[in-house]
């Protein structure tokens, strides 16, 4: 029973409403806990933190990190692997690569490194999830679990389009239990499977979706509904239909309506804020400012922002169209798959200019999402790594966030007309420690519904990063002082000290039995694998750890 | 007085020694040579430990003596000075290099002057496979500077090529030019199959046809299409300019015409093959 007490920091707790106030943190056995009320209770050890900034861990709740488009994009950037500084082996660490999609290890140690301690990738298709659970195993360190892919599942859309809600319900349910999952995520709700059908994609929520009969409308409302009843820990996570086309604000506020008040989380939302026309790239526009106003309205709608990074990364993504188009726009290598009943994939390298008018703009709109949402609760730092860049450079985006003289100067210098087409010029906001502590830890903990992430109240899980303040918000947040995971140091000064497994969080809800004999006959007369080869088991979660839903003790 | 490296301990275990560059070795004593880092297989070694290191009357910055076939990156990165390889030299000499001579007496390895930037090589024997072309994954092989080989080269000469010249006195294996997006190949003998596929830009000259000889023909992808019959000025001048580096093709400069052939035309059809006729 080892006592841990951290003493003298300027702790940044918004949970607690702690905003930078001298306290003690105490931590027994990994989990922080009420300083004692007997003086004479003396720690095991002491770290001292005096001037130092201590903060929960932070949560990247949206990122790609395992599973086949993950290894494919490793396999496929052989040139951007040969040129980035590799992970080196030390006694206690094993060695790996980095670029835009490092190694499973390396993303294990450069999260840690960076002072994030859970993480979530955001699409693995169920058959994939055993894939992606091996991976998991080998990125040490952090805690993480997975968002499993429902929106262009086959099953799904049958049970929609005969309108038999409870059966989608119980379906969802066995889902995320068979992939070990712990979201229901949808990506461009009917799109894939229209796209994959060749009949290119949908255009809008009430286009049909050939052969299935529905419509992405009907998709993103019933798995809404679904999740909702299911009470999930975390609603629905929606990347809406139309990704990066200009105009696509109408589909995105479509969307945000749709959902007539039900929970959900829309994710990079940047890439979904377009104005403009179709064909006509220069009248490419930001239209965050009717969105937000959505958003800042209704409570029941929470973003993370997606925002986009100038330099070189990969893009990976379940929305096989999305890929298309982009290896189209850029004309570069381009990898897609079709997982079959499931899901699509397309992975294509790109290079964020800043003097590109439409890159720029992008960056440009991304900012405009952090600095006009009102409720910094409701909105969550991402890159959507790597697509809009790797988590690598989260210290840059804070840095831009909380020096608007900083941001002002990149402004300057990046396409010149995005000053006339972005009001991001005549933002003044800076974003605070503590708001920053929020859209890093404490928003994505209480959206993603984990009770022992993101604040450093008793009963939290001791994972916590000790900054050493410098107003260079780059150098600050991208070299901790100290992080503890569970309550053992494992960074110092950006060395790896340890590296335990982390956990890997999931969901079980419960579904109806008798149901799984009719999802086996489905599954044996169109899936290409047994379905008793389907369903991860618990060996494959090394520290798996279950999260109950909603309201259950 | 010149720098002489004479492998005394080859191995059948590469050696990698991107140390062995005239930028690296410049000005350093012989101890300090010896002592410079070079891998085997897994494990780190000393130049020491394969080579015998000294001086030598001559005005070339470094000589490496001895059949080198299995040592890697000689040369590589280099930005200037002379390098001479008096026997034949491993994989990935004169990769990514971008400036000064290296000249290799025997054969060298797959990759030669692969993505290379500017500089000359000059090749005695015969090349490898990917002679001045984009590493695996690469956008862009060679970007500038010129390879010449008095032998043979193999498949992919020039893969993904962007600029610069590419000379091969013989015959060069299949897909010469792929993917490549400007640039010039020449090349003495015959090429392989697909000669050009998916070439965008540039030119590639053949002139080992033998006229009435149905077998010294040089075969192309149904994606190139015939233009004309003519003599383009430009390739005297390479010609001429190639003899100046004291590499001749066999071909009298400035005589006969020339097939021209457009394509790839399931790329851009911008790029270029001639066909040399007597
Ligand atoms: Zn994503």
């Amino acid at each position: 029973m080892s006592l841990l007490q951290i003493v003298n920091g300027r702790v940044v707790d918004p949970v607690q409403g702690l905003d930078g106030e001298v306290r003690d943190v105490w931590i027994r056995d990994g989990k922080i806990i009420p300083p004692p009320a007997v003086p004479s209770v003396r720690p095991d050890r002491v770290l001292d933190a005096s001037g130092l900034v201590v903060m929960a861990g932070g949560v990247d709740m949206h990122c790609h990190i395992a599973g086949p488009k993950v290894n494919v994009a490793r396999k496929m950037r052989p040139e951007e692997k040969r040129r980035a500084e590799p992970v080196r082996r030390t006694p206690r660490t094993r060695s790996g690569t980095t670029g835009s999609v490092p190694s499973t290890f390396a993303t294990g140690y450069k999260y840690t490194g960076l002072g994030y301690t859970t993480a979530f990738d955001a699409a693995i298709p169920p058959l994939a999830a055993r894939h992606a659970h091996e991976e998991l195993h080998d990125t040490p360190i952090i805690d993480k679990g997975f968002f499993v892919l429902m929106g262009n599942n086959h099953y799904v859309m049958q049970q929609i389009r005969s309108g038999d809600r409870a059966r989608l319900r119980h379906y969802v349910a066995w889902l995320l239990g068979a992939a070990k999952g712990y979201a229901v995520k949808a990506v461009n709700p009917g799109g894939v499977e229209e796209w994959k059908a060749g009949h290119g994609n949908v255009t809008g929520l009430d286009d049909p979706v050939e052969h299935f009969g529905v419509t992405p409308r009907q998709i993103i409302v019933e798995l809404a509904q679904a999740a909702s009843d299911l009470r999930l820990p975390h609603p629905l996570h929606i990347h809406c239909n139309n990704l990066g086309l200009p105009g696509n604000w109408k589909t995105t506020l479509a969307t945000m309506e749709a959902l007539e008040g039900r929970r959900a989380h829309l994710t990079h939302v940047q890439f979904h804020s377009y104005g403009g026309g179709p064909d006509d790239g220069g009248s490419f526009a930001s239209r965050v400012a009717p969105l937000v106003d959505v958003v800042n309205a209704h409570e029941n709608l929470t973003v993370d922002v997606g925002q986009v990074v100038f330099g070189d990364t990969t893009s990976m993504t379940g929305d096989g169209p999305l890929g298309y188009f982009l290896h189209q726009v850029t004309g570069r290598k381009w990898f897609s798959a079709d997982t079959e009943n499931e899901a699509g994939c397309g992975i294509v390298p790109i290079e964020y200019k800043d003097h590109s008018f439409i890159h720029a703009m992008q960056w440009a709109i991304g900012l405009e999402w952090f600095l006009l949402a009102r409720d910094p609760w409701r909105i969550v730092l991402s890159t959507d790594h790597p697509n809009g860049g790797t988590f690598l450079s989260y210290p840059q985006i804070i840095h831009l966030l909380m020096e608007p003289d900083y941001r002002r100067e990149v402004l300057q210098s990046v396409h010149p007309r995005v000053m006339k087409r972005s009001v991001l010029k005549d933002l003044d906001r800076a974003y605070s420690l503590s708001e920053i502590a929020i859209i890093t830890r404490a928003a994505p903990a209480r959206i993603l519904g984990l009770r022992n992430k993101g604040h450093l109240g008793p009963g939290a899980d001791a994972d916590i990063t000790i900054y050493t303040p410098d107003p260079d918000r780059t150098k600050m947040f991208s070299l901790p002082r100290i992080v503890l995971k569970d309550g053992e140091v494992i960074v110092e000064e950006g060395q790896i000290r340890n590296a335990p497994t982390g956990r890997t969080f999931h969901v079980a809800p419960a579904y109806d039995e008798k149901l799984v004999s009719e999802i086996q006959e489905w599954f044996e007369e169109h899936y290409t694998i047994q379905f008793a080869n389907y369903a991860v088991d618990e060996h494959y979660l090394p520290r798996g750890e279950c999260v109950a839903s909603l309201g259950s003790k | 007085m010149s720098i002489l490296l004479r492998l005394r301990n080859a191995s059948p275990i590469p050696i990698e020694a991107e140390c062995l560059s005239p930028d690296r070795l410049e000005g350093l004593a012989v101890k300090e040579i010896e002592r410079l880092e070079v891998d085997h297989g897994n494990e780190r070694a000393r130049v020491a430990d394969f080579f015998e290191v000294g001086l030598r009357d001559g005005n070339e910055a470094a000589v490496i003596e001895g059949d080198c076939s299995r040592v890697k990156h000689i040369g590589a990165g280099m930005t200037r000075g002379l390098l001479v390889v008096d026997g034949n030299a491993g994989m990935h000499a004169g990769a990514e290099m971008s400036g000064g001579r290296l000249e290799v007496r025997g054969n060298a390895g797959d990759w030669t002057g692969a993505e290379m930037r500017a500089g000359r090589i000059h090749i005695r024997g015969d090349a490898g496979h990917l002679l001045g072309g984009a590493y695996r994954g690469s956008r862009t092989g060679m970007r500038g500077g010129v390879i010449l080989v008095e032998g043979s080269a193999r498949n992919e000469v020039g893969c993904s090529m962007r600029r610069g010249l590419i000379a091969v006195r013989g015959q060069v294996g299949d897909f010469p030019g792929v993917s490549m997006h400007a640039g010039n190949i020449l090349v003495g003998g015959l090429p392989g199959v697909r000669a050009g596929a998916g070439m965008r830009r540039g030119s590639l000259i053949f002139f080992g046809e033998t006229p009435g000889d149905s077998q010294r023909q040089v075969e192309l992808l149904p994606t190139f299409s015939y233009d004309c019959t003519y003599r383009p000025p430009f390739v005297s001048l390479y010609l001429k300019k190639l003899q100046s580096w004291k590499l001749s093709l066999p071909v009298p400069a400035g005589e006969g015409r020339y097939r021209r052939y457009s394509g790839d035309l399931v790329e851009s059809g911008k790029g270029e093959i001639l066909v040399w006729q007597a």
